[in-house]
């Protein structure tokens, strides 16, 4: 009755280590397959970003009602891009730091990170115009 | 006679379970894991990224026409209506085995570019925004392995 016991609690105990090592191999394959063969390259974003989304500001910015801020004016440009960038599986946030505007010259400070699922990248800028 | 009988259990138990494992590590191994692994369509989504970046980044030769449309053929040709020169680009730039059709979208609108009926197998859909003519431009380019239309 004894060994029985001592039988079942061996068997017991490799099946259980077997289970952790399947579940394991299964997780890591698993892993490594959803990537393999994948190029994660995020430079043709970036560049697309970096010409476009200062021409859209400036334009905004100057085209802008009297009386709207800055601000509103970042956001509406950021929100066009992130919204665009996100329909093609793109994560994009824009954050502004400052934006003033000394003797017809416009300042902005931010940042902007940009994501796509597997690498991020983020980025301070300045621009003036 | 009984401490044989036990060992032999253990032995089976042993057995079943590296032959289980083997099964599994081989499964996963040949089968398929997901669409994610597609290289043909990942290599037509860069493809179609860099073909429209080069167009982006090659600043026009006329330093009139660069100052005017930021230093970007691809903004002078969409802002000139220049649909002809984007396919002509587009056809010389793209391997011979791929078609493709270019829409660009802005102000709410959709115009198509290059017009080609979309194949009815697998399509890979590429993009780049561009600012040109006072508008941002989203341009949705489609590419697909097969027979390319005049």
């Amino acid at each position: 009755m004894r060994d029985q016991a001592q039988l079942l609690l061996v068997s017991g105990l490799l099946m259980s280590i077997t289970l952790i090592a399947v579940t394991s191999t299964i997780t890591h394959s698993v892993n490594l397959g959803n990537h393999q063969g994948e190029r994660h390259d995020i430079t043709p974003i970036i560049t697309s970003l970096e010409n476009s989304f200062s021409l859209a500001l400036e334009y905004e910015v100057l085209n802008a009602a009297d009386g709207v801020e800055l601000s509103m004016s970042f956001d509406t440009v950021t929100e066009e891009f992130e919204s665009i960038l996100a329909s093609r599986g793109y994560s994009l946030l824009y954050t502004l730091t400052s934006a003033t505007e000394s003797s017809g010259t416009h300042t902005f400070v931010y940042t902007y990170e940009l994501n796509d699922n597997t690498m991020s990248v983020s980025f301070d800028k300045l621009l003036t115009f | 006679m009984k401490n044989t009988k036990g060992q032999m259990h253990v032995l089976e138990v042993l057995l079943v379970a590296t032959l289980f494992t083997s099964t599994i590590n081989v499964a996963v191994s040949v089968l398929p894991t997901s669409d994610a692994n597609n290289f043909e369509e990942n290599d037509l989504y860069f493809t179609g990224l860099e073909i429209l970046e080069i167009l982006d980044e090659w600043v026009p030769t006329d330093s009139t026409i660069a100052a005017t449309h930021h230093n970007s053929t691809l903004s002078w040709w969409l802002a000139t209506d220049n649909n002809t020169a984007i396919k002509q680009y587009l056809d010389s730039g793209l391997s011979s085995s791929l078609s493709y059709r270019l829409e660009g979208t802005h102000e709410g609108q959709t115009e198509t570019i290059v017009d080609r009926t979309v194949h009815t197998g697998p399509v890979t859909q590429t993009f780049r925004v561009v600012w040109a003519d006072n508008e941002l431009w989203e341009l949705n380019l489609q590419l697909w392995y097969g027979y390319r239309e005049d």
